[in-house]
């Protein structure tokens, strides 16, 4: 017989054997793992897109968290989800599209706030299911902050002048290089309340409380996990076996492993990571804002 | 003028083997591993690189007789695939590739010599120890599993 049939027998027949092996061992390995819970990390500044500044260590970016959703939800395996949450807050928009995608989440959705869960992370915790919060840990903080640095006193100083012609009254509002007129800051805390009641509106319908409630208690202060219990903010009290549990308690199972959804860190991430930390906590108000000024260069929402 | 030529066989050279080696792992990962794959990622979750899953193993044990279940089904699928084409063509397709072929230092070649000859390849441990032996005794060009199936990789050179 011709070598290459020989070749393409031995190939196809071992393929098929691969084939067939493959369904008895998935059925034997669904039968002895069962029913899995999801755990998805949120860490860090919630932001839209993942960075790829080498200095910058934002830790979660909404397609992220959103694949991980995905993934989660057409595992038939997994049967509950846990977002552990240890985050500061983020972008409005970022936060907004993953709170949506709690929302619409069909299997249970339990958060766990962690050490941090403020702003636009309580704001994605809200939309859960059920939170569950350490006694002290910081969330709520219920406020949007809009913010930039701006430098025309600096370039006054060094005898550089701002030169720019817009079309309209506001096209350059924000800009660093010129100071905020009165109509400018008007216009631009108008947009703060608006977000701040759309905010304000989202956690009410989440938490299923009275806006006035969440109106008074929204004023941008953060709350230890115990005061948030009190305000109604969280359900629980506890760490990760209570998140279990309440998990597994709205999926209707009695046992679940766990498994953790997190992005694949490259050797550039866990370099740049160790580097960047650092510095990151040293000058983060500075640095954190001037990064992102520059890389936006336009007045930043966030849910902070 | 009527040129005479010879074949000469040769123990074959360490790069022509590892290319051959690596030809063949490629075909394997797409024919026998790739059904696996599916099952794999759905009993780790998701691949975080091999750090995290190592820790993930060590902390799900009852998740480490499922994979070592798979990776025993793949082991032997591998070994078969190794064994079946050496015994009946003296070559994998990696060997076919790289024009080399496996010989029998006896005067018969049986099953046995080519199943022995390839168990290194699916136990890494082994394939280390095998790997330190070559690299060790470079003359003799034979693995330790090569030497004890007494077996040898060859390559062909005409000579006139």
């Amino acid at each position: 017989m011709n070598k290459w049939k020989i070749v393409v027998i031995v190939l196809i027949a071992l393929g098929i054997i691969s084939y067939l092996l493959s369904f008895l061992v998935n059925d034997f390995s669904t039968e002895k793992i069962g029913n899995k819970i999801a755990i998805i990390p949120i860490y860090g500044a919630i932001t839209l897109n993942e960075n790829s500044n080498f200095f910058d260590i934002s830790g979660t970016s909404t397609n992220n968290i959103i694949d991980a959703l995905k993934k989660a939800e057409e595992d038939p395996s997994i049967k509950g989800i846990i977002l552990e949450i240890n985050s500061p807050g983020g972008t409005v928009v970022a936060s907004e599209e993953i709170a949506n995608a709690v929302k619409k989440a069909k299997k249970p959705v339990v958060s766990w706030i962690r050490e941090e869960g403020a702003s636009g992370a309580y704001w994605i915790a809200s939309s859960s299911k059920y939170v569950v919060a350490d006694p002290f840990s910081i969330t709520g903080s219920i406020g949007v902050i809009g913010s930039y640095l701006e430098f025309s006193d600096l370039m006054k100083k060094y005898g550089i002048s701002y030169e720019q012609l817009t079309s309209g009254e506001y096209k350059d509002t924000g800009s660093p290089f010129k100071k905020l007129n009165d109509k400018e800051k008007e216009l631009l805390q108008s947009k703060i309340n608006k977000i701040h009641d759309y905010f304000v509106d989202e956690i009410a319908k989440n938490r299923n409380m009275e806006k006035e409630k969440v109106k008074e208690i929204a004023n941008g202060a953060f709350y230890l996990g115990i005061e948030a219990k009190e305000l109604g903010l969280v359900d629980e009290l506890g760490s990760k076996d209570e998140a279990v549990n309440k998990a597994k308690e709205l999926a209707d199972i009695k046992d679940a492993y766990l498994v953790t959804y997190r992005r694949k860190a490259s050797f550039f991430d866990l370099f740049s990571n160790s580097i960047a930390y650092g510095s990151f906590y040293v000058g983060k108000g500075i640095s954190y804002g001037l990064n992102e000024q520059l890389n936006n260069n336009n007045f930043d929402f966030k849910a902070i | 003028m009527v040129k005479r030529v010879t074949i000469e066989k040769r123990p074959a050279p360490l790069l022509k083997r590892g290319f051959a080696y690596i030809i063949d792992v490629l075909i394997i990962d797409l024919v026998i591993v790739l059904p696996f794959n599916k099952i794999i990622k759905n009993i780790q979750g998701n691949d975080a690189g091999f750090f995290y899953n190592y820790k993930f193993l060590l902390n799900n044990p009852e998740k480490t007789s499922q994979l070592l279940l798979i990776s025993l089904v793949i082991g032997a699928l591998s070994l078969a695939y190794w064994t079946i084409l050496e015994f009946k063509l003296r070559q994998s397709i990696g060997k076919i590739i790289m024009n080399i072929k496996v010989m029998s230092k006896k005067k018969n070649f049986s099953a046995m010599q080519c199943f022995v000859r390839n168990i290194s390849k699916v136990i890494t441990l082994l394939l280390l120890i095998d790997i330190i032996y070559l690299l060790i005794k470079r003359k003799n060009s034979q693995r330790y599993f090569e030497k004890i199936s007494d077996t040898i990789v060859t390559e062909e050179v005409l000579k006139t």
